[in-house]
């Protein structure tokens, strides 16, 4: 599982930054306003979706069905034991709403439809890191026009600090989308999960993403003020 | 605790250079000494970018700044500021150079008439835009310090001078290029029908001296008409040429057309038209001339050649009295049709029988009346600015037929002005302008004819 999902002060990212600060005549805060926007957009649309298909509800898949196949004494099980992790995630679900667990009574057909359903609330994480991403757009005035993204319902999901006009500027976006396990009730702060697997790639994607969308701005300028070069110039 | 998190966190000294900022920086350089020397780095190496210039420039700088605000205004001869004040002095009268050389170079391209000559222009142009490019990359690492110096002091440096000069000339090269096409297209269109033209122009000469040789040798005058008519041909051929070339230059672009080429042609168009009227004239006078001659010849040639022989004269005499006696039948009966016709056609209006010796009589009456108007008419015609025949015709016809309602009455009322006012009492006073005198006439004679019946006082019974 990944851990360190913190990215701060992104080399390249402060390069290719600190070269349109000179070009594009904006204070260092908008500028930087801006570009944070810009990189929660982009992380929302570069968040690979997933699906039952997918490789992430795949790792999901894999990391149930491989719970160990014993009591809760270390006895080892006999007989069918197919369903054994099915069992005890429906197990302790049950006993984390408050109801009393019902052992391996549940029917295997009951058992293979729970199994799949559970998958695949899991592997709908990509949709909560987008709309996680849409809060932290939010956070600097910024709103995604495309998809419902009820603010009050998500606002615990992501958010973001904008910077100000200062000696240091600080500002950050953030998604909350895998910090609380919502399994629980209240929900509580989570174990690493699948979230972290399908949102960094996104994340990472988006940043690049905006350096070049700096430098494909940068770049003609440059040519322009340098050597005189007008008109269009392509980017490899 | 899992969470995605992306964070920047910048340094907004020298970046954010804003006057504050930059006071402040420079003032903490100032107080921390040699400890600041790497942030002084930073600072100059986010104005230069990384350049060759950054390390002796930041040394320059760290002195710079320990003057302090005030120091810099104060300190104008310290030795710190010896290099910057070489530098701007360079650069103005770089700038004073380059601005004039370029102002030349492109007065020479507006000016120019042929394409050697702009192509001039444009090359000095890009040799100027070489060397400001060099002053350019020489002057970058003062550039950044005396920015910094600039908003300090609040005095113009002339950082901006190189740019605004290679602004400029960027410009002028962009205008010379589009001069040096338009000579391009111009020497092409003058090429193109100059030759053309020559050739018509040498053949109108021709011409000209082909139809006065025509005319002292007396030859035929169908010669001369085809003459003028070919001459006309060559001159309309020359305006046609001449128009297309104008049209050829009017494509170009009037600020960058050769505007004495243009005049020219435009004089020229003009010259060719009138010499086309003139063309035209000719050839209508070669052709009317063409045409008198003709006639005249006939006339005299047939009369010759009767009048020089007995037969021939008696034959002439016979012919003009056969075609004077078929003139009188003809008119004869012309006049009779006409005034049968009016007759008609009078007698239909009226109502009455009115034959065709009246309408003779009535339009010998007009003739004569025309012939020998009335003092009164000719006072009237003076009055109304027309002839006095006419007002004399005017009124014999008006008497003839009647003028106004009167015509409309029955023939009785006309009969009754001839006869006593007695018979006709209590009727109204009708019968023409002539009659109605008559009758008015008549009844004062009556009245002054009857017994007075108002002498003495109470009657005479």
């Amino acid at each position: 599982m990944i851990s360190d999902a913190v990215i701060v002060n992104h080399k390249e990212f402060k390069e290719a930054l600190d070269l349109y600060l000179r070009l594009s005549k904006k204070t260092m805060a908008d500028a930087i306003n801006e570009k944070m926007v810009n990189v929660a957009f982009k992380s929302a649309q570069f968040t690979e979706p997933t699906g039952p298909k997918s490789t992430a509800s795949a790792k999901i898949r894999a990391e149930i069905i491989g719970l160990p196949i014993t009591k809760d004494s270390g006895v080892k099980r006999y007989g069918d034991t197919k369903f054994v992790g099915a069992y005890k995630l429906m197990n302790w679900q049950r006993k984390n709403s408050g109801l009393v667990p019902r052992g391996n009574k549940f029917g295997k057909r009951s058992a293979k439809g729970r199994l799949r359903k559970f998958i695949s609330h899991r592997a709908k994480s990509a949709k909560w890191i987008r709309i996680g991403w849409s809060q932290a757009a939010q956070a600097f005035g910024k709103k995604f026009t495309r998809g419902k993204f009820d603010e009050a319902l998500n606002k615990r999901l992501g958010g973001g600090i904008p910077a100000k006009p200062a000696t240091i500027v600080e500002a950050e976006i953030f998604n909350n989308a895998g910090r609380y396990d919502v399994r629980y009730k209240p929900a509580k702060p989570r174990t690493p999960s699948g979230a972290m697997v399908v949102g960094k790639p996104g994340l990472i994607k988006g940043i690049q993403a905006e350096i070049k969308n700096m430098y494909v701005y940068i770049i003609p300028r440059l040519a322009k003020n340098w050597y005189g070069i007008k008109g269009k110039i392509k980017l490899a | 605790m899992e969470e995605l998190k992306f964070k920047i966190i910048a340094d907004s000294k020298g970046v954010d250079a804003t006057m504050k900022s930059v006071a402040r920086s420079t003032d903490s350089v100032a107080k921390s000494g040699d400890g600041a020397n790497h942030s002084l780095k930073h600072l100059i190496k986010t104005f230069v970018g990384v350049g060759t210039g950054a390390e002796s420039a930041a040394g320059a700088f760290r002195t710079l700044a320990r003057l302090g605000t005030a120091g810099i205004v104060t300190a104008s001869a310290a030795e710190a500021l010896n290099k910057f004040g070489e530098a701007i002095k360079e650069n103005a009268k770089n700038y004073y150079e380059t601005n004039k050389s370029l102002a030349e170079a492109f007065d020479q391209g507006l000016k120019s008439t042929s394409v050697e000559q702009a192509d001039s222009a444009l090359k000095s142009v890009n040799d100027r835009l070489e060397k400001i490019r060099e002053e350019e990359s020489k002057f970058s690492p003062f550039q950044a310090i005396l920015k910094v110096a600039e908003k300090l002091t609040g005095q113009d440096f002339g950082t901006k001078n190189l740019e605004k000069a290679r602004d400029l000339a960027l410009q002028e090269r962009d205008a010379l290029e589009e001069i040096v096409a338009s000579r391009i297209k111009e020497r092409d269109a003058v090429e193109y029908t100059s030759e053309g033209i020559k050739a018509l122009e040498r053949q109108q000469k021709l011409n000209k001296i082909m139809l006065s040789q025509s005319a002292m040798a007396g030859r035929a005058r169908q010669e001369q008409v085809d003459m003028a008519y070919e001459d006309l041909q060559t001159t309309s051929l020359v305006v046609d040429e001449y128009q297309k070339l104008l049209s050829n230059l009017q494509k170009i672009d009037e600020g960058q057309r050769n505007q004495k080429l243009y005049q020219e042609t435009i004089d020229k168009l003009l010259d060719a038209r009138v010499q086309k009227e003139q063309a035209l004239l000719n050839l209508q006078k070669a052709q009317r001339a063409e045409g008198d001659k003709a006639a005249q010849a006939t006339k005299t040639f047939g009369g010759g050649l009767l009048g020089s022989s007995q037969a021939g004269r008696q034959a002439l005499e016979t012919a003009q009295k056969q075609r004077a006696e078929k003139v009188r039948q003809e008119n004869f009966k012309a006049q009779d049709v006409y005034f049968s016709e009016q007759a008609k056609s009078e007698s239909a209006r009226t109502g009455t029988r009115v034959t065709a010796q009246d309408m003779r009589v009535r339009e010998a009456q007009r003739v004569s009346a025309a012939n020998a108007p009335t003092l009164a008419e000719q006072a009237q015609a003076q009055a109304q600015g027309i002839s006095p025949e006419q007002v004399a015709i005017a009124n014999v016809a008006q008497k003839q037929t009647g003028g106004g309602w009167l015509k409309d009455l029955p023939k009785q009322s006309l009969d009754w002005s001839m006869g006593g006012a007695s018979k006709q009492e209590g009727q109204n006073v009708a019968g023409g302008k002539g009659g109605l005198m008559e009758t008015l006439n008549s009844i004062l004679q009556s009245l002054s004819s009857a017994p007075l019946v108002t002498s003495g006082a109470g009657g005479s019974k």
